[in-house]
């Protein structure tokens, strides 16, 4: 038994940072373009959702600090999250695992723009969730 | 009754000692490498095979979910690759499953036998947990069962409820900014990256996932058993509606302090909203009041602090530790529990 337990621990013991955020900006014509917010993920953890259900756990949300020089289109999109019930809390949550992409259309005013803002979100694995954390970007836009 | 009968057999290896419990156990999981193996040459089950695993595959995922290991795969996985693999198996499964209770035997037997316990050994557990949380239900549970099955009485349990899970709407009612400001000073005590919920520390020294079960017991058996040359008494008494606290300690150290908590042993909550809501959930040592105070040179400390409108005087204790306070290891401890006193006004 012990053996065992010990081959499994190492096996499936979360060794990646638990998040990575990359981000991307591209035009689409002149006066608009795409932002992209990526999280890659470690192995076991999970970041949630935009929309939750009313007291859900902390659910990933976008600032932008307004601009004269672009206008944001719409909301911040994502893919189609993992839905899944959660035994603990008697509810479903959202989350998204391994990678996921956020985009954001903006209209530019100027021809050169810098989007900034932050992302407050939680990840958590199966045992722990680390505390809610904010992260900025300044994302030039060319 | 498949579990009744299985843990009626493992009550009564419970009389047996550790040697030929890890015996049996190492000897067990053998028998689940060779079944694992044997089944994986064999390829398709048989429909009454596939009946029995599945019996048997929900006990050895109910084991995983009871055991709380921290770093174990997640149990539907393991469950699916054992019955998918292991084709003539089920007597396999069967073995695993009692090697795994003899696992958890294995854990009441530390408590029944004699482990070395020294006479001024001692294990301060503290508990950061949010009701907003929905990983912390089986680090209170594991505190629950400490408190419970604790013949010691030198095991101090401290739930502290962070405030990082509280947000518009919502709040743990025994959360504090104080408490998640302890947490972080354990970040840096402990070198960590991060902080996280739920999180235990044993004595100032070590940090665990608060639902190991097996990490923590073994760091609350190392606790009991070290030899202290310290030592902590306290006592305790309500006046002019302050609970005043008598603080005694046998060494003078001006590199500690001396932390002062206010403990509610039990509290009932029904949450309204977070992650937990429209839970019932039960607390235990829920951290009301923290006082920390330089040690004094003469080495008996009064202090007086204003207690919650809801405290009782039944139901509550006093722990406190002496803290190093360039590394947060504890040195002593002691507590004064208002259950099992007289509380008189001086």
């Amino acid at each position: 038994m012990l053996p065992i337990m010990l081959y499994l621990q190492g096996l499936f013991t979360p060794q990646e940072q638990p998040i990575h955020w990359t981000f991307e900006v591209r035009r689409t014509t002149m006066t608009e373009a795409t932002v992209y917010f990526k999280a890659s993920l470690g192995h076991g953890w999970h970041l949630y959702s935009q929309a939750l259900p009313e007291g859900g756990p902390v659910k990933t949300t976008f600032t932008f600090v307004d601009s004269e020089s672009f206008v944001l289109v719409g909301k911040v999109v994502e893919p189609k999250p993992t839905i899944k019930y959660e035994k603990y809390s008697d509810m479903k949550v959202s989350y998204f695992e391994n990678a996921v992409v956020f985009q954001q259309e903006i209209k530019l005013n100027d021809e050169r723009s810098v989007v900034n803002g932050s992302i407050r979100f939680a990840v958590c694995s199966e045992q722990v969730c680390l505390s809610p954390q904010t992260i900025e970007f300044s994302i030039k836009v060319d | 009754m498949f579990i009744r009968v299985i843990a009626a057999l493992s009550h009564l290896k419970l009389q047996y000692d550790m040697k030929s419990i890890k015996t049996i156990t190492i000897a067990s999981g053998l028998l689940v490498v060779l079944g694992v193996l044997i089944g994986l040459s064999n390829g398709n089950t048989s429909r009454n095979h596939a009946a029995s695993i599945n019996t048997a595959g929900f006990i050895v995922e109910e084991l995983y979910k009871s055991e709380r290991c921290s770093s174990c795969p997640p149990s539907n996985e393991l469950v699916e690759s054992i019955q998918r693999d292991a084709g003539t198996g089920k007597i396999y499964i069967l073995a695993f499953h009692l090697a795994a209770l003899f696992g958890l035997s294995k854990e009441k037997i530390l408590r029944n036998e004699t482990t070395p316990v020294s006479s001024s050994g001692f294990a301060v557990v503290e508990l950061f947990t949010s009701e907003g949380c929905n990983t912390c239900p089986p680090a209170d549970e594991l505190v629950q069962k400490i408190q419970r099955d604790d013949g010691t009485g030198k095991i101090y349990i401290l739930a502290f409820h962070v405030d990082y899970w509280d947000h518009q709407g919502w709040k743990d009612k025994f959360s504090e900014k104080e408490y998640t400001n302890r947490q972080i000073q354990y970040a840096g005590w402990l070198k960590l990256q991060t902080i996280y919920t739920p999180q235990i520390v044993v004595n100032g020294t070590t940090e665990y996932v608060g639902s190991d079960k097996r990490s923590v017991l073994r760091a609350i058996s190392t606790g009991l058993a070290q030899e202290t040359s310290t030592k902590l008494e306290m006592k305790a008494w309500l006046q002019d509606d302050q609970v005043h606290v008598e603080s005694k300690t046998v060494v003078d150290d001006k590199n500690a302090e001396l932390v002062i908590a206010l403990i509610q042993k039990s509290a009932h909550v029904d949450v309204l909203a977070g992650e937990n809501m429209g839970r019932s959930l039960s607390h235990v040592q829920i951290v009301r009041r923290m006082n920390r105070i330089p040690l004094d040179v003469n080495t008996k400390t009064v202090v007086a602090m204003k207690p919650p409108v809801d405290f009782t005087g039944r139901g509550w204790e006093i722990i406190g530790f002496v803290q190093q306070t360039s590394n947060g290891r504890i040195t002593s401890a002691g507590r004064f529990d208002f259950d099992s006193k007289v509380v008189s006004s001086k």
